[in-house]
């Protein structure tokens, strides 16, 4: 299929949907990045205190108020890494539920954002009558699982794009991808 | 001076035009596709007016061997029947032949298309401004594009049965009446001019309802594919939606998926449909027009294995405690007085 347009999608865009974006965007596919959640969250000094930004605020700015927050946590606990690589990918996260494009694929990185676009297009009614693959694939949000898990999801938008009709197969492909991966997925088809 | 200055630009444009288009005359591929879309923009965006003069041009590309290039075609019919009404005549007949292409991208790409272009032959029959043996045309020509998709709903290809689903719910939804007079809900039978003699409103809406009636039979087949069993059950909780009288068979249909699913289905796909029913339940249950099944929801809700506490979560403020203590004691509600 040619140009397959993806969309990965998270919680914050920060972590699971920056690592798949950077590396479906090393291979060369047209992807985008999102979060469905109300806002941007990252670890801060304990549990109850995370930091928290709009969507829209740059990493760079990120970066720099944990810099000036505690730059030895904030070092030690890998967020200035990963704020560095995402910078170096695009400006800044970005919210789901605003954008206007319209994708062929999306892949949802946790359940309850999986849940979040599929109400998002239940709360509109189709324009284009576009289709649009929903998938789920469940990742934890740490750095470890994010890295394995944007392998995964690598090797499925790989299989897509070899399909010559993806429309047709890919109840098929995703039954596949379970079978080798031993990941559960979930999907639906919704329209734009 | 502008004026001048517009007419050298639109002079420029018209050379480009048909330079583009010899090129893409002697031209294969990609090469060619990059050409055709290059047209379609600068005609339609820079040189409106000379559509009725090129558009046969782009038109001879649909009998072009790359699907590319055809789907560019379908994206210009696509356009024209929104912005160049008057060809509606001559580009609906394209479109039927573009919906049964050999080519599989193309017949859905038509398919697609076809959605939009059925709005916009109502908007210009709304407006009821052009001849009218044109539109007499042009409906007669639809009836057999309606036809052609409907059938393809036993195609062997399951993405074109995906498009077709798409297609019979915008059926169902233009050729019933609306329950309100909103703005945003232009698009329904009752907003058809009664002056003409070729619209029978009596026989779009049996039309609709036959067209509902196979969307559920499709929805209870046993062989359906796991994605297109979500496409139909997406699409029968639209209508039900937006045309309130479908709901009570939809929640029924809902309900009778819930109890027998496809036996074809793995494990997984089961999964995902039970998800897919639980997200168009909870989509369902929060829309006011859901209010004379709101028990038989409820019902399925917790048959689905949510507790009463989540359901009154996503309850409407308004309907909360009240649901809460009914689904505690298992009573039926009342029917309420309006």
């Amino acid at each position: 299929m040619d140009d397959l347009y993806i969309a990965v999608v998270c919680s914050s865009n920060m972590n699971r949907s920056m690592e798949a974006h950077a590396f479906l965007a090393k291979k060369g596919f047209k992807v985008k990045s999102y979060g469905t959640g109300e806002k941007v969250k990252l670890p801060g000094a304990s549990a109850d205190r995370p930091n928290c930004y709009e969507f829209g605020v740059p990493y760079d700015d990120i970066y720099n108020d944990l810099l000036e927050k505690d730059k030895a946590y904030y070092t030690q606990n890998g967020l200035l890494h990963m704020l560095d690589r995402n910078r170096r990918i695009k400006p800044c996260p970005e919210k789901f539920q605003v954008t206007s494009e319209r994708f062929d694929v999306i892949i949802t990185c946790e359940e309850r954002v999986y849940d979040q676009v599929i109400e998002w297009f239940g709360s509109k009614r189709s324009v284009y009558n576009q289709p649009v693959h929903v998938i789920n694939i469940d990742i934890q949000d740490n750095h470890e699982e994010a890295t394995i898990g944007a392998f995964f999801i690598s090797d499925m938008v790989t299989k897509m794009a070899q399909s010559e009709d993806l429309d047709n197969d890919i109840d098929e492909l995703l039954h596949d991808f379970e079978s080798k991966c031993h990941r559960a997925v979930l999907n639906c088809i919704m329209f734009y | 001076m502008a004026s001048k200055q517009q007419q050298g630009s639109s002079i420029t444009a018209q050379n480009q035009l048909v330079q583009w288009i010899n090129e893409a005359g002697m031209s294969e591929g990609k090469k060619k596709a990059g050409l055709v879309r290059k047209i379609i923009e600068v005609l339609l965006h820079q040189v409106p007016q000379m559509v009725p003069v090129y558009m046969e041009n782009i038109l001879s590309y649909m009998s072009d061997k790359s699907p590319e290039v055809k789907k560019l075609v379908v994206g210009f019919i696509e356009e024209l029947s929104k912005s160049h009404q008057n060809c509606l005549p001559k580009i609906i007949t394209q479109l039927q032949l573009l919906v049964i292409d050999p080519t599989i991208a193309v017949q859905k790409r038509a398919m697609q298309a076809a959605c939009l272009v059925y709005r916009n032959i109502l908007l210009w029959i709304y407006k009821n401004t052009p001849d009218v043996s044109d539109m007499q045309y042009v409906w007669e020509q639809l009836a057999k594009l309606k036809l052609l998709i409907l059938n393809l709903i036993d195609s062997e290809n399951e993405g074109i049965r995906t498009f077709s689903i798409k297609f019979l719910e915008e059926m169902v939804i233009l050729q019933s009446a609306s329950p309100t007079k909103d703005a945003d809900d232009m698009f329904c039978l009752d907003r058809l001019p009664t002056n003409l003699p070729f619209v029978k409103r009596k026989t779009m809406e049996e039309e609709s309802e036959h067209v509902f009636k196979l969307l559920l039979k499709f929805h209870n087949s046993q062989h359906i594919s796991s994605n297109n069993l979500m496409a139909c059950m997406t699409t029968l909780c639209i209508i039900a939606k937006m045309r309130p009288k479908y709901l009570a068979s939809v929640v029924q249909a809902l309900g009778d998926l819930h109890t027998t699913l496809p036996p074809t289905l793995s494990q997984s796909q089961v999964n995902s449909v039970r998800k897919h029913l639980k997200m168009q339940l909870l989509i369902l249950v929060k829309h006011p027009a859901a209010g004379d099944s709101m028990s038989q929801l409820t019902q399925l809700l917790l048959d689905i294995g949510m507790t009463p506490q989540e359901i009154n979560k996503v309850l409407p403020k308004e309907r909360r405690n009240k649901r809460l203590g009914e689904i505690k004691n298992g009573d039926t509600p009342a029917k309420r007085v309006r």
